[in-house]
């Protein structure tokens, strides 16, 4: 019980949209983009949230940043409520929380040029005269690995690295404790993936920041977290640290997840690792969020699935009676 | 294993593509050479800008406009393809040859039903009737995995999820049972666990039809799990061929030595990863010599000089790097 306490606290998060009603006399109905996600990020640690596609991951780091207003939950940093937090606050906040997003090259003002994108954080924020500021992104463009002569170049002359390294100098510049990396390497080359996971590793170390680090792939997962949570439909399944969660995956979800990371058979060390049980191929695809299925959300695709699966929903329990923060979504784990 | 009297089913010699004015054109091809023998699995790996999609629209006869064939052959079937136009690559598209897109979204047509987009070349190049073209369609679509078929005949694209979009997809391409399928980036667009579903109908249809396939990937773990041999591309030219199994045990050429040391594993955790330095070259910015020099660890002088051949290092494995082939010939001594 001796834990570090959580920097970054979700509880009970959920975010729900309309959809628009055919007519002004039908039921309201709502797609459950995120629909009840607690987890904790202690100091200095990295999160890692993997998922498909429409699981309510991005909606979860965009809402754990701040940026996007929980329908009901809450998120704490360092014991304040984000969420609720009056436009000054708010902005003050911001300071200690950034997001990276996954293109580059959409997250760049397109007319601004790399020094001035460095420089607008800290004008917003009103810190510093102009050249304690010019200073501050020579410091920034070093820290980051780009080279001082792009100071005036314009997004569209760098290379996609170089603008994802700009968009993390930008995230930095006003010394956040704590990042939200949205697919930060997604849309980069694999060749200049590796320069990125890299970079945000160094960062890291140097200045220990806290990091919910948002991914499809599960190599880049493992490569950069400490714990993970795994989502579906708008629920974390399964929550472990990287070492369990991948030498011994409970919920069928994170299995049938593990399996499908191809690779090639007999290559070894490479990402094949979840296979040893042999192959899991899922039968269909991820349902509609607008209309979830009853009970376990992920019981129609369920290799393991149960008369009780249709019915009632599964909490999430703890695994393991120490503090492992082990906790898995299924009534038939393992 | 190896029987090479026979002619390939595809043989690209010394392909270029280039860009631009006559005079001084932009190589985006160079030099290609490519084959793949009747119901293979051949992988083509590279990255973005290195050539491999445009490579693919060269076989297929759908190169973009202002991109040219400059030199070299493609034969396909003993048939040569690069001066075939208009109604000769007609005659094979779709009916010998027939091509899986990226992004099955925009591949499709939106106003047609799936259905109708299946029966269409069962149409025009068989024999068939409409009906029994609809009764081979419902047939290929059950065979691709859609369940309740004779429902699914009549939806729309946008009815679908991009999973069965791209088994639709798959269904035209196998539809007049070609003997090539290029497949390029198939499942780039889709979520792993869909992913993972599409993989697996490939190596179905490619063990059942015998159906040859070109497989054309980012991701070194989609080709690696998928196919028998690999090529590698970087700016334009095959830097390396080999079996899968030898290409991960042990490459060659320094490009791909670092592409598969770059990939995140279990083992790299808490260690900095590999990674090459530097960017791929663009368009009409390729250094003179080894396109890959400036980035690479361990050139020589003779790099700079010119455009390396390829040359072959064991059976069945050739890699565009003498230094490094030299390495191997004299430790081999």
């Amino acid at each position: 019980m001796s834990e570090k306490p959580y920097l970054v606290e979700v509880r009970d998060l959920r975010k729900y949209y309309p959809i628009p009603r055919p007519h002004p006399f039908a039921g309201r109905r709502y797609v459950k983009a995120v629909d009840g996600c607690s987890f904790g990020i202690r100091e200095g640690e990295i999160f890692g949230l993997v998922g498909e596609s429409g699981c309510g991951k991005s909606t979860t780091g965009r809402m754990a940043a701040g940026l996007e207003i929980p329908t009901a939950g809450s998120v704490n940093f360092s014991g304040f409520p984000v969420a609720g937090a009056g436009r000054e606050e708010a902005r003050v906040m911001r300071r200690s929380m950034q997001i990276v997003f996954q293109d580059p090259a959409g997250a760049l003002n397109p007319r601004m040029r790399v020094g001035t994108i460095l420089e607008e954080p800290l004008r917003i924020q009103r810190i510093g005269n102009r050249d304690e500021r010019r200073e501050r992104v020579a410091e920034m463009l070093d820290l980051v690995g780009l080279d001082g002569s792009l100071l005036g170049r314009y997004p569209r002359e760098l290379s996609g690295g170089q603008r994802q390294r700009v968009v993390i100098g930008a995230a930095l510049m006003l010394d956040p404790r704590f990042l939200v990396a949205d697919e930060p390497v997604s849309a980069l080359d694999v060749s200049v993936q590796s320069q990125i996971l890299n970079l945000l590793m160094e960062l890291r170390g140097k200045l220990g920041l806290t990091m919910l680090f948002i991914s499809h792939n599960l190599d880049v997962v493992r490569y950069v977290s400490d714990r993970v949570a795994v989502m579906y439909l708008g629920r974390i399944v399964e929550t472990a640290s990287v070492g369990d969660l991948f030498d011994s995956p409970l919920h069928p979800y994170t299995r049938a997840l593990m399996s499908a990371i191809p690779g090639p058979a007999g290559a070894s060390g490479s990402s094949g690792s979840g296979r040893a049980g042999g192959r899991v191929v899922l039968r269909g695809d991820p349902p509609n969020p607008a209309e979830v299925p009853s009970g376990c959300p992920f019981h129609p695709r369920c290799p393991k699935a149960a008369d009780l699966c249709a019915v009632k929903v599964p909490e999430s329990e703890r695994v393991g009676n120490h503090g492992s923060g082990r906790f898995v979504r299924c009534f038939f784990p393992g | 294993m190896e029987t090479p009297a026979k002619e390939n089913l595809l043989e690209v010699k010394g392909l270029s593509l280039a860009f631009g004015p006559k005079d001084k054109p932009l190589f985006a091809v160079e030099n290609l050479d490519l084959s793949l023998g009747a119901g293979e699995i051949l992988g083509v790996v590279g990255e973005s800008g290195c050539g491999k999609t445009l490579s693919a629209l060269a076989v297929i006869g759908l190169l973009p406009p202002g991109c040219r064939i400059e030199a070299g052959s493609i034969r396909f079937l003993g048939q040569e393809l690069s001066g075939l136009r208009g109604d000769g690559m007609r005659g094979l598209r779709g009916r010998e040859i027939a091509m899986i897109f990226q992004e099955p979204a925009t591949a499709l047509n939106p106003v047609q039903t799936i259905g109708a987009q299946i029966v269409e070349p069962l149409l025009l190049h068989t024999a068939m009737t409409m009906k029994e073209a609809r009764a081979e369609a419902l047939s290929i679509m059950t065979k691709v995995g859609f369940a309740g078929v004779e429902r699914l005949y009549g939806v729309y694209p946008h009815q679908l999820s991009g999973g069965m979009r791209q088994r639709a997809m798959i269904a035209m391409a196998i539809a007049c049972k070609p003997r090539l399928i290029i497949a390029d980036e198939p499942t780039t667009a889709l979520d792993a666990t869909i992913q993972a579903q599409i993989l697996e109908l490939l190596v179905r249809i490619n063990r059942d039809y015998g159906m040859a396939i070109l497989l054309i990937s980012h991701d070194l773990g989609v080709v690696g799990g998928l196919c028998g041999r690999v090529a590698v591309m970087y700016a334009g030219s095959v830097v390396e061929e080999a079996s899968t199994t030898e290409l991960f045990r042990d490459p060659v050429h320094p490009y791909t030595k670092g592409l598969i040391a770059s990939r995140p594993t279990k083992e790299s955790k808490g260690r900095p990863l590999y990674s090459i330095p530097g960017a791929v070259p663009r368009l009409g910015h390729k250094p003179s010599g080894c396109p890959f020099m400036p980035r690479c660890g361990s050139a020589v002088p003779s790099c700079a000089l010119e455009r390396p051949d390829s040359l072959e290092v064991g059976p069945g494995h050739e890699a565009r790097c003498p230094p490094e082939a030299e390495k191997r010939r004299r430790v081999d001594e």
